[in-house]
């Protein structure tokens, strides 16, 4: 092999391979050197990533190898991957700088086989590899809810991982269908004129061609956090690792909206999808009162955007949910590394907390440990004001985009639901969190006699300094990053996947958020008092959580109690037997009747049965 | 200085108002792809009804979904 092929041969590996290789050498690496390492890799997988030659609206197979009859395509390169691929190498940039002072080698690694496991969903161009990188993802992004070392983050990590081994689980099944019925398994998108009517329809009358699609909408939905489907996501997102949940809010839900774009475009359902997660996570959002919950839901309310873009399924439409999941992570991560900090300066990720006077009867709001800085405000403005959909910022060069294209297609009621839905994100992000944590305490401070704030003002400098510079550095990058792609946008549309015929700097998109935006404002001045209510919000988890124990006695005592009996049984038949031959009257068998069973929880029994279906699928496809 | 905390988000917020009126007025008096064009000042008005709505609604879903903490207050 001559030294040119070898070259040919190395730019063609796949940033996904460069980052789970690489990050098996963490572990050995000392402590700084590690975020070095990961900035490293995932600059050398965007220079891979956009050293091969791409053109608009075709695939390119970069990477391929047969398996029996099938064609593995591990490694193909589109516009819409490698557009989903650099914003995930990007994030992976800025949040492995957020994580410089993190001492923690196993999250580390997490973090890098998590985005290897991402990026190698967005660029797989067969079933089987999307599969392997999906499961992947789950299993690595669960391992970062868990470095939290907490009583509650660990529940959350068994109860994220059940959630995504079953829509793993449920993908599988599809994928099974879609292999038998087609007996390819390249992913082709679902263009057919699919309906969800049709699909329902033809459920009876051709099963196999019917079933496969529905599995691979379920499994891949699970992902997206569709609601019903979307419990996980607040619950973990809220609970993981503070670096943690800045890789999770922007791979694994950002990576089945990809998946989604890839397959179903224009599938109706997803509009109804979409507009019932737009309103559900912004009157989510105005009801939580902990920061990264309110981040966790106004996600589910952005993956609302994308979905009911996608359900029209127009070329403008699928730009824009395109170009909003990118928007979407740089603003989302900046604000959940926001969160961070101000977690660190207030001691508390919670808005509101009550706090009593010394003689037990007053109540007022808890102030903060330490003032929250200015310049942390800032950033967090430019992430908040990005997602409100504010002109010159990231949000605003993809949200109207997909409200327009909602017009165009003649969706008028789901264009004032999407402008209604980002006026409530307006209201929990870029209102109700920056007052209670930055305007509120200095309103009260006089009335509550908080003096810290004035020794704060003293020592300013020594507060800014005490957050990690790395920390620092990495929301300016993200920061600059919505700043950048809010005023120059050609340089994403260029990016995306089919030509682009819509610009933001035009009359009516700014007239309309300008007007919105305001109208919205004096609604929060009016009744903000409503807003703030300490306490947990119920979600549909409460039905899992709470019925897990009637469940568990239903499914898993019952299950334990027939094999217990059949096992006493077993063992009275042999020592009856036993005595028989022997012709003894030995007193063995009295332990059997004080035999105790085992109590199982339900995480290890749904464990068992989500893993026996994923073996067997495993054994199926093989 | 407290006083700046209020008056000067209120009146970034006017000042944003009242271009995003200008604009409307002067560049798209004659723009009506959607009926609600034909209203002036319409997205202004909307703001500000669904941002009432939905503080209504989330006020109305407070006492069913919001479980208060241990020592807290309503």
């Amino acid at each position: 092999m001559d030294l040119q092929a070898i070259v040919l041969s190395l730019v063609n590996l796949p940033p996904s391979i460069i980052l789970a290789v690489g990050a098996l050498l963490i572990p050995l690496l000392p402590r700084y050197f590690r975020a070095a390492w990961m900035i490293l890799l995932s600059i050398l997988g965007l220079v891979f990533l956009w050293s091969l030659p791409v053109i608009q609206a075709s695939e390119y197979t970069v990477v391929s190898a047969s398996y029996g009859n099938y064609n593995l395509l591990p490694y193909v390169s589109d516009f819409l991957g490698r557009l989903f691929a650099t914003i995930f190498l990007l994030v992976l940039i800025t949040g492995s700088l957020y994580a410089w002072s993190l001492d923690d080698r196993g999250e580390s690694l997490g973090t890098m086989m998590y985005g290897a496991g991402a990026i190698g969903v967005v660029l797989a161009g067969d079933y089987l590899s999307l599969f392997v990188f999906w499961e992947l993802m789950a299993i690595a992004s669960t391992w970062l809810i868990w470095s939290r070392r907490n009583s509650d983050s660990s529940a959350v990590g068994v109860r994220y991982l059940i959630y995504h081994l079953l829509g793993g689980g449920f993908l599988l099944m599809g994928i099974l269908f879609q292999v038998h019925s087609t007996g390819s398994i390249q992913i082709e998108p679902f263009t057919d004129g699919l309906s969800w009517a049709s699909l329902l329809k033809d459920i009876t009358t051709s099963p196999t061609t019917t079933l496969g699609p529905l599995f691979l909408l379920l499994g891949v939905g699970i992902n997206a956090a569709v609601v019903p489907f979307h419990a996980w996501l607040p619950d973990a997102y809220a609970k993981a690792s503070w670096t943690g949940s800045v890789f999770m809010s922007a791979l694994t839900t950002k990576s089945a909206i990809y998946v989604m774009i890839r397959l179903f475009p224009g599938l109706d359902i997803l509009l109804v999808a979409g507009l019932s997660m737009a309103i559900f996570g912004t009157i989510y959002g105005l009801l939580s009162n902990n920061v990264r919950q309110i981040l966790s839901y106004s996600i589910i309310a952005q993956l609302g955007y994308m979905m009911a873009a996608i359900g029209v399924g127009s070329e403008m439409a699928l730009n824009g949910a395109a170009a909003h999941a990118f928007s979407h992570i740089l603003y989302k991560s900046l604000l959940f590394m926001c969160a961070g900090a101000m977690a660190f300066y207030a001691g508390r990720s919670t808005l509101m907390e009550w706090d009593r006077s010394e003689d037990g009867q007053n109540h007022h709001w808890k102030q903060p440990d330490k003032p929250l800085p200015w310049a942390l405000f800032i950033v967090y403005m430019i992430g908040a004001l990005s997602i409100s959909g504010v002109p010159l910022l990231s949000g605003f060069i993809s949200k109207p985009m997909i409200i327009e294209s909602l017009g165009k297609a003649h969706h008028e009621t789901g264009m004032l639901v999407l402008i209604a839905a980002s006026i409530g994100t307006f209201l929990h992000t870029g209102l109700k969190i920056p007052y209670a944590m930055w305007i509120k305490p200095r309103l009260d401070a006089d009335t509550n006699s908080y003096q810290k704030e004035k020794a704060s003002m003293v020592s300013s400098k020594e507060q800014d300094t005490s957050l990690p510079l790395s920390q620092w550095i990495a929301m300016g990058l993200g920061a600059g990053l919505c700043l950048l792609f809010g005023l120059m946008p050609d340089l994403l549309y260029g990016w995306l996947p089919y030509p682009v015929k819509f610009s933001p700097f035009e009359a009516y998109p700014i007239s309309e958020s300008l007007m919105t935006l305001s109208g919205g404002f004096f609604g929060f001045i009016l009744l903000r008092k409503w807003l703030y209510q300490p306490g947990s919000v119920l979600d549909l988890d409460l039905l899992y959580r709470h019925g897990g124990e009637p469940l568990r006695k239903l499914v898993v005592d019952t299950s334990w109690a027939i094999f217990g009996a059949a096992d006493v049984l077993v063992r009275q038949v042999a020592n009856s037997m036993t005595q028989w031959f022997r012709g003894t009257d030995g007193t063995g068998p009295s332990k059997v009747q004080r035999f105790r069973l085992a109590q199982p929880s339900i995480e290890t029994a749904i464990g068992w049965i989500v893993g026996t279906m994923f073996v067997v699928g495993v054994i199926l496809l093989l | 200085m407290k006083k700046w905390f209020v008056i000067v988000p209120i009146a970034l917020a006017m000042i944003a108002g009242i271009a995003g009126f200008l604009i409307e007025w002067v560049y798209l008096s004659d723009y009506a792809s959607h009926w609600w064009n034909k209203i002036p000042a319409f997205y202004l008005l909307y703001g500000l009804g669904s941002a009432v709505v939905t503080l209504l609604i989330a006020k109305g879903l407070q006492r069913l979904l919001v479980q208060p903490d241990q020592g807290g207050r309503r």
